[in-house]
């Protein structure tokens, strides 16, 4: 009786750590290169909602605006594509060009403020920062 | 065969004339301690792939020829070399801010796989500059390993 006891918590030990070990996340990507808890602050966010995101997500009807940015992947990135991407926003606001001429001449209301795309860029920079530590 | 000949004349008259109109050829300024290829981040086969398919326009080492120099083919290639050093000059890499080598890495692994780099327009002339499918999958695993470097 004692031996099958034994024998039989032992089975079940085993199988335990054999399916727990199983269910473990099968991301073999070193840390460096894994997703990075990234979020966008809600101050952020509003602007990005407001200026940017009728063309850079799935409702977008520019391929050519998807194709270069959707705001909903971005966190989803592996870090240096993250660093690679905030690194793109940020060169494209320090040289205006978003959003397009085209769009801003047609609705004036789309433009960035100098102070949205300050606050844009001192966020990209941060995050971009601290993601390289 | 007079109007023939007026139009043959007009043609090499506006040859020789836009000739005269400033090209904004870029020059080669000596290639300083910023190169790339001081950095010890090349291997030789990556050095070989960067120097014959990118550099012409990604770098202060343009080869000029003949042609370049003759409007209105001169036009296009400023334009291009310009665009090419003001996105990504291999020339200038260490003056770049870790983020921003991160940036230009990506830029590079994305442009080629989609086969948008190098320019057809160059490659049809400079028919050495093709990448391979061996080329581009070392150049980007190459931009890969160098990226996680930079975030160690």
């Amino acid at each position: 009786m004692r031996t099958t006891t034994v024998l039989v918590t032992l089975l079940c030990l085993t199988g335990i750590i054999f399916i727990r070990g199983s269910v473990i996340s099968r991301n073999t990507d070193p840390i460096s290169m894994r997703p990075a808890n990234f979020e966008y602050p809600m101050a952020v966010k509003a602007i990005i909602d407001k200026k940017c995101y009728g063309c850079h997500s799935v409702q977008g009807k520019s391929d050519k605006a998807k194709k270069s940015l959707m705001w909903d992947s971005i966190p989803n990135f592996s870090k240096p594509k993250l660093v690679a991407k905030l690194d793109d926003i940020i060169d494209v606001l320090d040289q205006g060009a978003m959003p397009p001429k085209e769009v801003v001449e047609k609705y004036p209301n789309a433009k960035l403020l100098p102070e949205e795309s300050e606050m844009l860029k001192k966020w990209a920079e941060a995050a971009a920062d601290s993601l390289m530590k | 065969m007079k109007i023939i000949r007026i139009i043959l004349g007009i043609f090499v008259i506006s040859l020789l004339a836009i000739q005269f109109i400033p090209n904004k050829l870029p020059e080669n300024k000596a290639t300083g301690h910023d190169d790339i290829t001081g950095t010890g981040l090349l291997t030789p086969e990556i050095t070989t792939i960067l120097k014959t398919s990118c550099f012409d326009c990604h770098s202060n080492e343009t080869h000029f020829p003949w042609y370049s120099k003759l409007a209105p083919s001169s036009w296009l290639l400023a334009s291009d070399i310009n665009r090419g050093r003001d996105k990504l000059n291999f020339s200038e890499w260490k003056s770049y801010s870790k983020r921003h080598q991160i940036g230009k890495l990506e830029a590079i692994k994305e442009e080629i796989t989609s086969g948008d780099m190098p320019l057809k327009v160059y490659t049809i002339i400079h028919r050495k500059a093709r990448l391979t499918k061996k080329q581009v999958s070392a150049v980007a695993g190459w931009t890969d390993e160098v990226s996680k470097k930079i975030l160690e």
